[in-house]
């Protein structure tokens, strides 16, 4: 590995669904009702929030889970992940009585440390070339040689690129964000969150459906992707990731 | 041919056409063994290939099998008779819900491959013809089906009845338990020679089981003595039985043994014992690899150290594709040749490990 | 207690000072009935839709942690530590308690510390051992794993808090070895076996197959 490449110093792993949910079908108790749940990890849980019908935010060891009326994330910073993947699709098949899912996102966020200022700038020029941006760009560039912590060190602090309508899904995008760490105490941090989007679309709809079976039907297209698609989603943001501050 | 886990037979019946056993896979190449031999030699599997016959369902005989009957697009396909009931095949669809179980895919992907060509299933049951041919000018040639017994049968479809998964069950992945029950034994007869595929057939003391059900069969057809033997069950002492030898083969047979290259190296069959067995009763015998145990891939030092401190031991499986290639005039002797890690046992020799 | 004398404004800044409780008390137990009082809340904003309070109850949550954290600190050793969550106790019968929870520290994971997983396999169990299992693993990912298909041989102890049931053949299951570090920057090198809990067989699903069966039953040609 060359000595300017960046480390990987953490990374997290969400599965969010968005639609129409009721979150007290997954407080904790029910979830160990129906056996998704061990009793030793409900036991162990700590409630983050708890509000009848409205919010369920809980953590055990391995996984957040936050329930509200409109999304549901399953977040982990522990491999393996398949794990929240599993998750979800066990809470939302087998507790959830009508769920409706419109959007899934399986999104990872990397947190990499440079050795080095320089690495650092070298990372950030090569993006988003200060040059690119007039003269103005130049003026920013010639304050890299100050300190990072001067406040007269610029540079990039965000960008994003999105993939539009990936050939692996009905609808959706790859989007990847990198930018600063907003960790004050890892100030040569980097951080980069690609969300990987899925949605359904209006011409896979089998025709001859009620509104409530098209409902159903991108439900239930949308757990499949979830279930077909996860490790894969995993491996390529992995690839984006670690190409990204490796080049 | 077998590259330590699976096995596949490929036989030319003369005048260009051939029948494929079984199914492995190549693991350098990933695609089906008997594919690439013929392909290797010339051979065009999608119009030389008349038949295809997957002897049961074990992983080490069906990978890749999908893709060959695929391929093989003029063969007809030939399974046992329980492989074709319902109860099977909605097992195979059952368990493919929520996973991509190799095994069941390549069964699935065979059957809808000839679904959509339209071509025949033909059920293996015991005394059945599964390929005749009498020609002019060509060999005449019959691929007898010895089993499996109707006893088999229905064990085999009771076993799968068991495992069959139910609505509330988590999903799993698809373990045959006891796989060689339907295992399909057939006997190989161009002109005056027999070959004897033995699958994995083991024997068992009722005599409507295993080996007692498959010499009853062809006395019944008073069908040929072979002179060239797969050996049955990887030259398990399961799987050996004195009436095979005495009233199936001829006195001075070649046998070929495929071994089972999974699990513990120790008591993987064939053992040197086995080999022992065999030697003793064949003319001649040879396999198609050794027991290796072969080195992984360079990997960070990180996994290594952490499998070690969690005592997991990993075995990677060979690389290599062994094969043994045995021709026959008409009215000569069996020429075998010898590829890759395949062998011919001496007596006495041991198999044993070695690392490659 | 009355639920409306001890509202707690959501739209201000939450003292302390102000609290109704006695914070010297260190068995003294906070109890709101979060539903009433968004419920004043709302009337007070005269509204009812609650949801828009959502961010307004975190902040309460938040609010009433730093309060419990500075009840238990009055009397570290008074084992105050109990408190249970219980959501469908606010009903009404006795005065509904909306308590706080203690969290009991993750035993092989202590917070802070962050982890990076090296390889990882998919594996499914063939045999099983009165001391150790067998499975076939796939690599999924990793230098020199990814794509090799591998047998293994796991001890017991290895997988010793893994739901029972789980541990079938045909068990499903990732093995991950991974890093982690500290917040002091030591890294500790791991593995770890994790059996999953796969979605159960729908009915519904089931049904689809057997159609997808007949279908193709029909339409072999068999002899």
């Amino acid at each position: 590995m060359a000595s300017n490449s960046p480390i990987l110093e953490s990374s997290k792993t969400e599965v969010v669904l968005v639609g129409r949910f009721a979150p007290d079908e997954l407080h904790p108790k029910k979830l160990l009702e129906a056996k998704v749940l061990t009793e030793a990890e409900v036991q162990r849980a700590t409630i983050n929030a708890l509000l009848p019908g409205q919010i369920v935010d809980f953590a055990l060891d391995w996984v957040t889970v936050q329930v509200v009326a409109q999304r549901t994330a399953f977040v982990s910073s522990q491999a393996p992940y398949v794990r929240i993947a599993d998750l979800a699709l066990k809470t939302v098949r087998e507790i959830m009585r009508a769920p409706a899912i419109t959007m899934l996102g399986i999104n990872r966020e990397f947190n990499f440390t440079f050795t080095s200022t320089e690495a650092r700038d070298t990372f950030g020029s090569r993006l988003a070339p200060p040059e690119a941006w007039g003269a103005w760009g130049k003026s920013v560039r010639n304050e890299f040689s100050n300190q990072l912590n001067s406040g007269k060190h610029g540079g990039l602090i965000a960008i994003q690129m999105r993939q539009a309508a990936p050939d692996d899904r009905e609808a959706g995008w790859i989007d990847v964000t990198v930018g600063s760490s907003s960790n004050a105490a890892s100030p040569l941090g980097v951080v980069v969150r690609v969300n990987d989007h899925y949605q359904t679309s209006e011409s896979a709809d089998p025709q001859s459906l009620s509104k409530d079976g098209h409902e159903a039907s991108r439900t239930s297209r949308l757990l499949d992707a979830l279930f077909n698609s996860f490790d894969e989603s995993v491996h390529r943001s992995d690839a984006i990731a670690h190409e990204l501050v490796m080049l | 041919m077998g590259p330590g886990f699976g096995e596949s037979i490929v036989c030319h019946i003369g005048g260009n056409e051939w029948i494929i056993v079984d199914s492995c896979i190549e693991p350098k190449a990933k695609r089906p063994a008997p594919l690439l031999y013929l392909e290797a030699i010339g051979v065009n599997p999608a119009s030389a290939v008349k038949l295809v016959l997957a002897t049961h369902w074990d992983q080490d005989h069906i990978r890749g099998l999908g893709e060959v009957v695929e391929t093989c697009v003029t063969a007809e396909f030939s399974c046992a008779n329980a492989f074709l009931k319902d109860e099977f095949q909605y097992y195979i669809d059952e368990i493919l819900i929520g996973n991509q179980d190799r095994g069941a895919k390549d069964i699935q992907q065979a059957f809808q491959s000839v679904k959509k060509s339209g071509r025949i299933v033909k059920r293996a049951t015991p005394g059945r013809a599964l390929l005749r041919r009498q020609a002019a000018n060509q060999p005449s040639v019959v691929l007898w089906s010895l089993s499996p017994s109707d006893k088999e049968h229905d064990l085999f479809l009771q076993e799968i009845a068991d495992v069959r998964p139910s609505a509330g069950e988590p999903m799993r992945q698809a373990i045959a338990r006891t796989p060689n029950l339907a295992s399909v034994v057939s006997l190989l007869v161009i002109d005056d020679c027999a070959v004897l595929l033995g699958a994995d057939m083991e024997t068992k003391t009722d005599a409507d089981r295993g080996w007692n059900a498959v010499i009853d069969e062809h006395a019944k057809l008073m069908l040929a003595r072979a002179g060239l033997v797969k050996i049955p069950h990887h030259g398990s002492k399961g799987a050996h039985h004195d009436g095979m030898w005495n009233d199936l083969l001829e006195t001075a047979t070649f046998a070929v043994i495929a071994p089972f290259g999974r699990g513990e190296s120790k008591g993987r069959p064939p053992t040197d014992d086995d080999l022992q067995r065999i030697r003793a009763l064949a003319s001649k015998l040879y396999v198609t690899a050794r027991h290796t145990t072969t080195k992984p891939p360079a990997r960070n030092p990180t996994v290594t150290r952490g499998l070690r401190e969690g005592n997991i031991q990993t075995r990677s499986l060979s690389k290599s594709l062994g094969l043994v290639r045995l021709r026959k005039a008409a009215g000569g002797e069996w020429q075998p040749e010898l590829f890759g890690p395949a062998f011919e046992v001496q007596m006495p020799q041991k198999i044993g490990l070695k690392p490659q | 207690m009355n639920a409306l004398t001890h509202f707690i404004p959501l739209e201000s800044e939450y003292n302390l000072d102000d609290s109704p409780f006695d914070i010297s008390d260190p068995w003294s137990k906070v109890a709101i009935d979060a539903r009433a009082a968004t419920a004043a809340a709302a009337t007070h904003m005269h509204t009812e839709r609650t949801d828009h309070l959502v961010p307004h109850v975190y902040e309460t949550m938040y609010r009433l942690r730093q309060l419990k954290s500075s009840m238990i600190g009055l009397a570290p050793d008074a084992g105050v530590a109990s408190f249970n969550l219980q959501s469908d106790d606010a009903v009404a019968s006795a005065p509904p308690e909306f308590l706080l929870t203690r969290t009991a520290p993750p035993i092989r994971r202590p917070r802070g510390n962050t982890s990076v997983v090296v390889a990882e396999w998919e594996g499914y169990v063939t045999r099983i051992d009165a001391d150790f299992i067998e499975a076939r693993l796939t690599g999924l990912s990793g230098q020199g794993v990814a794509g090799e298909i591998e047998e293994a041989t796991i001890p017991n102890a290895e997988i010793a808090d893994t739901d029972p049931l789980l541990v079938a053949v045909g068990g499903l299951f990732r093995l991950c070895v991974s890093y982690e570090k500290s917040p002091t920057g030591e890294r500790r090198r791991y593995s770890t076996i994790v059996f999953r809990r796969l979605p159960a067989y729908r009915q519904g699903d089931l049904d689809a197959a057997h159609e997808r069966t007949r279908q193709r039953l029909n339409a072999l040609r068999v002899e």
